[in-house]
């Protein structure tokens, strides 16, 4: 038997393997070795945003190829590359053109409260990206809020370690955006922005999830935050038995409590417990709102079909439509302002954030 | 309600079938001008996108597992179909609803279009004909999430597909009216479980001026998803097998929409949402054919050489001839297919190549570079 191996360092990436008929004849990710034939292949790095990595290579009778995409996956996607100059600003100084740089505590829907000044790690800029490592601190204060003087952003971060701030400098407005800082975290997250959940997928179901489930403490945030975008993944593939194996493993760490809560609310309503999903919903707005924009996508959407009349909300106590109903009115207000294209839960100029 | 395409007498009774509800919004009865229309101003190019992906179903969507019985259409203008007023979007819903409820092998689609916001990644709220004909402005919206919501449950298609081209409002304007009346949707039926596949593609366009296309004919987003589902977000099955899956439109979608907004000087981007496993959203009767551009380098081997191109496994050409231009473009299907360039007999200038591999899949950015030096 043949086989195919595909080298790209030590990112772990979701590999395709297709025959000449362009059918599928292997995925995971690489590292693993996959069982060929001999003939031709195509072999597919698909990374997030549809940017294809590929080479056709022959395989030989009992031949094992080792395809060698590390410079090309690199290339292919400039975000994947740490290689940008320095610019001006100091460690704990605020980039150029942010005014205002805070952070803010995440805790119920009257949020975003400042706590203190933000503080941040070098600043980079390439090309049309400017990055800053922001370190998010305590618990409580997880959202980022960035003005310019005259617009506003407010987002969440994504890790308790180290993250990056993206801006993008060719537009004339803030257009943040938050990621982890470990590039394995990095490269999940934008396949969960970008909804390819088949290929997203790849990660986790050749990854994480063959791993024996344990619990990670909280000075392990970063790999718990990998796993969280892990759940998101696998909780939009409809995999629910194994999102309830990945949660197991996030308990113990409060960083991801508002996540975890709106994941076990989504998992319980697909399954038809709409009373488990409603308690869930409450607890995860009694304690902030979720750090990643697909949690706060479930959250408004399950909110909002639970306030709506018919059998579902039929199926709810008195007592959780009144809580829920409580929380529709506090979002409602919120809700237009967030920017689903992010990452990370962002919010353009809340008008109690604005500038004075 | 009346069907805009009614095939479901030459369907075998009781097997998986196509159900799509079209409705686009262009023209407004209210806007400009009202206390509560916040500026808002009737659009241009929406309608017009509608009907382009309706006359796309209609003769171009193929679905060997569940073919096409019915489309509604509702525009406003009203050039074909049906108004796209509450009343009649109400209906069209539930009838819509009802189509699909004996359909749960069948797929349903659902494309709205006009003034709107996104609230989830599967919900949102569509601006109808008479909005803010009163003032609970919002009774006269298409409330997508509710419909998502109402669709879930084993009677229902387990393979789902929405699209939302919206023009975006703007979160302060929406936020005065967001309140104020409740859009047509579907009632929530208990559902034991929601195991469909369904995917949701939203597209908010920044403002009117970015928003049309200029030849008048659809939107960025329309014309984008046309040739998504034309050809350049296929995917290879089985042998011979190519079709269009969620996640494939989903990634080609979002290329497509932002690329061509970029023309415009403007950002527009395509979120999805929906759960489940990716699924067939449109089957290819055969490959889709692409142009694919080949360099012969030298260029001054022109004269010496041909090209014969063959499918992967080379059982067939698939094409012939010489590089005239150079480079050449030949219209080929997508797959993996096997180049030779073969130099005339007796020139030991150049050599000839064979089984030189040609990758056709719709996304080739710049010639194939084949030396025969």
């Amino acid at each position: 038997m043949s086989g195919l191996r595909v080298d790209v360092g030590t990112l772990r990436v979701p590999v395709l393997i297709r025959d000449t008929h362009l059918r599928i004849v292997g995925q995971g990710t690489n590292g693993v070795t996959f069982s060929v034939g001999p003939g031709r292949y195509v072999v597919t790095v698909a990374l997030p945003g549809d940017h294809l990595v590929e080479e056709v290579v022959d395989v030989g009778r009992d031949e094992t190829r080792e395809v060698a995409l590390r410079e090309a996956v690199n290339t292919a996607d400039a975000d994947l590359e740490d290689r940008a100059p320095l610019v001006s600003a100091r460690h704990g100084e605020r980039p150029a053109g942010w005014q205002r740089a805070r952070m803010l505590t995440h805790a119920g829907p009257a949020l975003l409260s400042p706590a203190r000044p933000a503080t941040f790690g070098p600043v980079t800029e390439s090309g049309r990206r400017r990055r800053a490592e922001v370190g998010p601190g305590d618990q409580g204060q997880s959202f980022l809020e960035v003005s310019d003087g005259v617009t506003s952003v407010a987002l969440g971060l994504p890790s308790e370690g180290a993250c990056l701030i993206e801006e993008d400098l060719d537009r004339g407005e803030l257009m943040l955006s938050a990621f982890p800082a470990d590039r394995n975290a990095r490269l999940a997250l934008r396949y969960l922005q970008a909804n390819d959940l088949e290929r997203g997928g790849l990660l986790f179901s050749a990854g994480l999830r063959r791993t024996r489930p344990r619990r990670i403490s909280s000075r392990r945030s970063a790999a718990s935050g990998e796993v969280l975008i892990g759940c998101y993944l696998t909780l939009r593939r409809g995999y629910f038995a194994e999102v309830d194996d990945l949660i197991e493993r996030l308990r113990g760490d409060s960083a991801w409590t508002t996540d975890v809560a709106i994941i076990e609310a989504e998992t319980a309503a697909a399954r038809g417990r709409h009373s488990a999903a409603a308690d869930h919903l409450l607890q995860a707005a009694g304690q902030g709102l979720p750090r990643y924009t697909a949690g706060f996508s479930i959250l408004v959407s399950r909110m909002r079909q639970y306030a709506r009349e018919g059998a579902v909300r039929d199926s709810l106590t008195d007592r959780q439509r009144g809580l829920l109903d409580g929380l529709a009115e506090a979002y409602r207000e919120l809700i237009p302002y967030a920017d689903l294209t992010c990452p990370t839960t962002t919010f353009r100029n809340l008008p109690h954030l604005r500038p004075q | 309600m009346t069907y805009w395409v009614d095939r479901t007498a030459s369907l075998k009774p009781g097997q998986p079938v196509t159900h799509a509800l079209v409705i686009g919004v262009s023209a407004y009865d209210h806007l400009p001008g009202g206390p509560l229309t916040f500026g808002l101003k009737s659009l241009s190019s929406t309608a017009a996108g509608a009907h382009r992906f309706a006359v796309w179903l209609r003769d171009h969507y193929h679905n060997p597992r569940a073919p096409l019985a019915t489309i509604r259409l509702l525009l406003s203008p009203t050039a074909e179909g049906e108004p796209a007023d509450r009343e009649h979007v109400r209906n069209a819903v539930l009838g819509w609803q009802e189509d699909n409820s004996r359909n749960s092998s069948g797929t349903s689609f659902l494309y709205a279009a006009g003034h709107g916001v996104m609230l989830s990644h599967e919900d949102s709220l569509v601006l109808l004909q008479d909005f803010a004909k009163d003032r609970m402005v919002l009774d006269y919206s298409l409330d997508i999430g509710s419909v998502y919501h109402g669709m879930a449950g084993d009677q229902f298609p387990q393979s789902q597909v929405y699209f939302v081209d919206a023009c975006r409002l703007r979160p302060e304007v929406f936020a005065r009216f967001a309140n104020l009346g409740t859009g047509v949707g579907l009632p929530s039926p208990f559902a034991a479980a929601d195991r469909r596949s369904s995917s949701v593609y939203f597209s908010a366009a920044p403002g009117t001026l970015a928003y049309g296309r200029r030849d008048g004919e659809g939107t960025i987003f329309s014309a984008a998803l046309l040739d998504c589902l034309g050809g350049l977000a296929v995917e290879a099955a089985g042998a011979g097998e190519f079709h269009v899956t969620g996640a494939s439109l989903l990634r080609t979608l979002q290329e497509q929409v932002n690329s061509r907004a970029r023309q415009y000087n403007a950002e527009q981007y395509v979120t999805g949402g929906g759960t489940g496993l990716s699924h067939v959203v449109h089957y290819f009767e055969k490959p889709p054919a692409f142009p694919y551009a080949i360099w012969l380098d030298p260029d001054h081997a022109r004269p010496f050489v041909r090209a014969e191109i063959w499918d992967g496994d080379r059982n067939g050409l698939l094409a012939d001839g010489r590089f005239e231009p150079n480079p050449a473009s030949w219209d080929l299907p997508a797959g993996l297919h096997s180049l030779d360039v073969i130099v005339k007999p007796g020139d030991n200038r150049f050599r000839t190549r064979s089984g030189v591999a040609l990758l056709v899949d719709g996304r080739q950015a710049r010639p194939k570079v084949v030396s025969v030096e």
